[in-house]
């Protein structure tokens, strides 16, 4: 269970550049629950990810997840709790290692290391049953150098590393935004599918409102860093992409509603 | 494929030339749709130069066919290349989609554009005028009946922004006769609407409104053999009676457009009064208005929903001129004279000064309207058949210097309208 109790973050403070990122959100997350979190550019979606990530310090409010008060944990040490998927395909793996030795890392993350082989045979079974789930075919190619997949392949082993050890939060930052329409529907799929077995605890921050209607169960909408509109239950199984849009256009006109445009309005709506 | 089109008489000529195939079909669909739009309602296709017609160009020739006669329009085939007159032949379609090329033009009905032609009706009930008003927009008044009048029922069980109390919901029926607007819900019982109350626009056995649950889009319900439909409301302004004068509105210029209070100032004129009632189906040029974004049901002791910030999370402004040629259903209540029993329901029009109105709006995606004197019942339940309202407006004259957005304007369509005889309030 992530609980996300009034969490202010304001960059540049003082100057020419401030830039209030989030202001103020409360949010609670049940244990189990896949949600995603739209908004537009600047929305502080990601940052929020970043936050409970612990990439940097909050001016105020506190980060728990299941039960546990991490807000002064350091990013390290949240990384034991906490899996994440980033946009970038090549971000989460080490393109020289093979695949084996890639899932090998994920396998012994948050453990103690030492001299001993990583990747002895059991290890190589347990990886090979688990890259097979994938139904890629590349169960065959673990000797190969993880930088010769593509960008969807190696989306997919970046979501079976973040989630091999069951975290207690997954996050999941635009991570299909930069592949192509096909292997970005197969990564989304994917992700669904290990979610839902694992019974995981997801975040996942998307501008694909087809995704973001078809994936969770619950829908937060962001606007300048507040939490603007949640869709969850019935409200959210009945929810469609248009649905979406024009609840965004609706925070747009909001903003329009100045205080002349509220004179004229106390003048005319009778 | 190359669509050319041309006047001729009046009528309107497509001339297609090429490959009329499934790749091309639906091109020729949207030109002639878009002719239809600008009110070109007799359409020719000149299918001489035709080099090929697949079964899926037939299709679209005969959903032409189908959509004009749905306005009373015609559509047929001349000339045509012989091969064309071959397929459409053995196809058994040759009837119904080619015309002899010599044919008369059809005088008594007149077409395309043509509306600078059609000075008068012959009609026993009806009387036509033409007129060209200052901002360039063609009005055809037609009597429907002198002794027309209309009837106002105004409830005003609540006052914008106090809470609602118990006992400020009223049962109202909006079944035909009726038109009205205000603000309600479908439901139960008062308590059942509370958290949903929101702007409706009745006319024609139809209403919809815009539930402020969340939804975001309007609802509706249509009077069906011994279904009749009704809102529990906690304001409306209800008219029944029958309609005096139908008015026909058209561009006589490019880009010219009818505002809201230019057809409220035709209407008085017309009717002669000094308050009046309308409903009028039109295509829009651009709609301002606001809608509720939170039930006034909601309103608690402690709010102020009626002052800025807070009323933002009560009303929903439309920030720009929005839903350019979609059909609109408006039904509107006006009057000039500020000591008018219905002057109290009413809210100054800013542009006009002196003139009080209200108004509501329904928008639907665009059907075109036949021409000449129209029944409101059948074209209402036309506009609502198979069709999705959009969204529902409170209609507003934004007249703020430099940045305002001015008010609702419409391209073209039909007005029915009365003078108001008599007004009973009903309090609860």
């Amino acid at each position: 269970m992530l609980d996300l109790r009034h969490i202010h973050k304001t960059f540049f403070p003082g100057t020419p550049n401030e830039v209030q990122a989030l202001c103020g959100i409360d949010l609670l997350i049940p244990e189990g629950t896949f949600a995603a979190i739209i908004g537009t550019n600047g929305s502080g979606k990601s940052t929020l990810l970043n936050a409970v990530a612990g990439a940097f310090d909050l001016d105020q409010g506190a980060i728990h997840i299941d039960g546990k008060n991490i807000s002064a944990w350091p990013e390290y040490r949240r990384a034991s709790l906490i899996g994440r998927v980033f946009q970038n395909p090549f971000a989460g793996t080490a393109a020289e290692m093979t695949l084996a030795e890639n899932l090998a890392l994920s396998m012994r993350r948050g453990c103690r290391r030492g001299l001993g082989l990583a990747l002895h045979r059991s290890a190589r079974t347990e990886i090979a049953d688990r890259v097979r789930s994938l139904n890629l075919g590349l169960e065959n190619r673990l000797d190969n150098p993880i930088g010769t997949l593509s960008g969807g392949q190696r989306q997919a082993l970046t979501l079976l590393m973040a989630t091999w050890l069951r975290p207690r939060l997954l996050l999941l930052d635009e991570h299909t935004a930069a592949l192509d329409p096909k292997s970005a529907a197969q990564v989304a799929e994917l992700t669904l599918t290990i979610i839902r077995r694992e019974k995981l605890t997801a975040l996942m921050v998307t501008h694909s409102m087809p995704q973001a209607v078809q994936l969770p169960d619950r829908i937060i909408m962001m606007h300048k860093g507040r939490v603007v509109r949640q869709y969850e239950g019935q409200e959210k199984s009945r929810v469609r992409v248009p649905d979406l849009l024009a609840a965004f256009d609706q925070v747009r006109r909001r903003e329009q509603l100045d205080p002349a445009v509220a004179h004229l309005l106390h003048n005319q709506y009778a | 494929m190359k669509i050319e089109s041309r006047i001729q008489g009046t009528r309107m000529v497509v001339q297609v030339n090429g490959r009329l195939d499934a790749a091309w079909a639906d091109l020729l669909l949207g030109t002639v749709r878009d002719l239809v739009r600008e009110g070109h309602h007799q359409v020719r296709l000149d299918a001489s130069g035709l080099e090929y017609l697949s079964s899926a160009g037939i299709r679209s020739l005969l959903k032409i066919r189908r959509e004009l006669e749905a306005v009373s329009g015609s559509f047929g085939i001349a000339p045509a290349a012989p091969f064309v007159q071959e397929t459409l032949r053995m196809s058994g379609l040759e009837a119904l989609l080619l015309v002899g090329e010599e044919m008369p033009a059809d005088a008594a009905e007149p077409a395309a554009g043509d509306n600078a032609d059609s000075g008068t009706e012959t009609s026993a009930e009806t009387v036509a005028k033409t007129g060209a008003s200052p901002s360039a927009v063609r009005f055809e008044e037609h009597i429907l009946d002198l002794l027309g009048a209309v009837t106002v029922t105004a409830h005003a069980g609540w006052r914008p922004w106090q809470q609602v109390l118990d006992g400020a919901c009223l049962e109202v029926p909006l079944s035909r006769p009726r038109f009205g607007l205000g603000i309600g819900a479908a439901g139960r019982d008062a308590e059942d609407i509370r958290s949903r109350l929101g702007d409706f626009v009745a006319a024609a056995g139809s209403v919809a409104w815009l539930p402020s649950d969340g939804a975001d889009r309007p609802d509706y319900l249509v009077q069906n053999e011994r279904f009749l439909p009704q809102l529990n409301a906690i304001q409306s302004l209800v008219g029944e009676g029958k309609f005096s004068h139908l008015l026909r509105f058209s561009p006589a210029a490019s880009n010219a457009c009818v505002t809201l209070s230019d057809l409220y100032e035709q209407v008085l004129r017309t009717t002669r009064a000094d308050a009046a009632a309308l409903v009028c189906l039109a295509e829009v040029e651009g709609l301002v208005g606001a809608s509720l974004a939170r039930s006034p049901g909601c309103i608690q002791a402690s709010d102020q929903p009626g002052e800025f910030p807070e009323l933002r999370e009560w009303l929903s402004f439309c920030g720009e001129r929005v839903h350019h040629q979609s059909q609109v259903l408006v039904v509107a209540f006006f009057c000039r004279d500020p000591s008018h029993l219905l002057a109290a329901h009413l809210a100054p029009v800013p542009s006009r000064p002196g003139l009080l109105a209200h108004a509501h709006a329904v928008v639907l995606p665009f059907r075109p309207l036949p021409q000449g004197v129209l029944d409101l019942d059948a074209s209402v339940a036309t506009v609502f058949d198979d069709n999705t309202p959009l969204a529902l407006l409170h209609l507003i004259d934004d007249d703020r210097p430099a940045v305002g957005l001015g008010e609702s304007a419409f391209i073209r369509g039909a007005c029915w309208c009365a003078p108001i005889h008599d007004l009973t309030h009903i309090t609860t």
